[in-house]
């Protein structure tokens, strides 16, 4: 088993490398850019749900994808997040627009009366709460 | 990685939030635009996000990350390396 985890972090590594190599988060913003930008002036109009749909698969993935490299690798941690937030633009053009859009959408959304999360508001704030 | 029980977009925002997190870890470069765009502020007022625990806790990172790992302007700069080797 320890010598598996090596190995998959020593792949984590190099994926990590090629990614900053191959400038592969300046590729994403630039594909996500124009997206979210859509989105966002779709998301001025009308309701949001339906057409977010997709871009929350695409972020999440590509999110899931860059909190994996940093949980997983054992090096070339510090370079990455330098590489994130100061050579590349994707936090900025990306990260945190779509940010700004997922929140307005889930507090219009909630204002509308739908359902955010499965857990209630209140049952979360008072846990202790008598069950009657 | 996908819990089930918490609708995809509420789940996008925490996984932006933590590479938000991860990126600000003492970084200098994305300080400037929290701080300007009050963004922590605008997400502490919305209550659905604030019934997930979760959030919470990255914003409350995220804010420690910002705010409290700058010194005072008046607080005397760390001499590099060079310096110090040349006292």
């Amino acid at each position: 088993m320890e010598r598996l985890t090596k190995t998959y972090n020593k792949q984590v590594n190099t994926l990590m490398k090629t990614c900053m190599d191959l400038e592969m988060f300046n590729v994403l913003s630039g594909l996500l850019r124009p997206w979210l930008r859509h989105c966002t002036n779709l998301a001025k109009g009308s309701s949001a749900a339906a057409f977010l749909t997709p871009l929350h698969a695409v972020m999440g993935g590509v999110l899931q994808f860059v909190v994996n490299l940093l949980n997983y690798s054992t090096s070339h941690g510090r370079k990455f997040r330098h590489h994130l937030s100061a050579d590349s633009d994707f936090i900025e053009e990306v990260v945190l627009p779509y940010l700004v859009l997922s929140t307005n959408t889930v507090h219009s959304a909630t204002q509308a009366g739908q359902l955010v999360s499965g857990r209630g508001v209140y049952a979360v704030r008072c846990p202790m709460q008598p069950a009657f | 990685m996908c819990r089930c029980d918490v609708a995809p977009d509420l789940d996008s925002i925490r996984l932006a939030l933590r590479v938000l997190v991860v990126s600000t870890f003492k970084m200098k470069t994305l300080r400037r635009y929290f701080r300007e765009n009050n963004f922590s502020k605008q997400m502490l007022g919305m209550n659905s996000l604030m019934a997930d625990d979760r959030v919470l806790a990255l914003i409350i990172k995220l804010n420690i990350n910002i705010d409290f790992t700058i010194p005072p302007s008046n607080t005397p700069r760390r001499m590099s390396h060079v310096e110090r080797v040349r006292r």
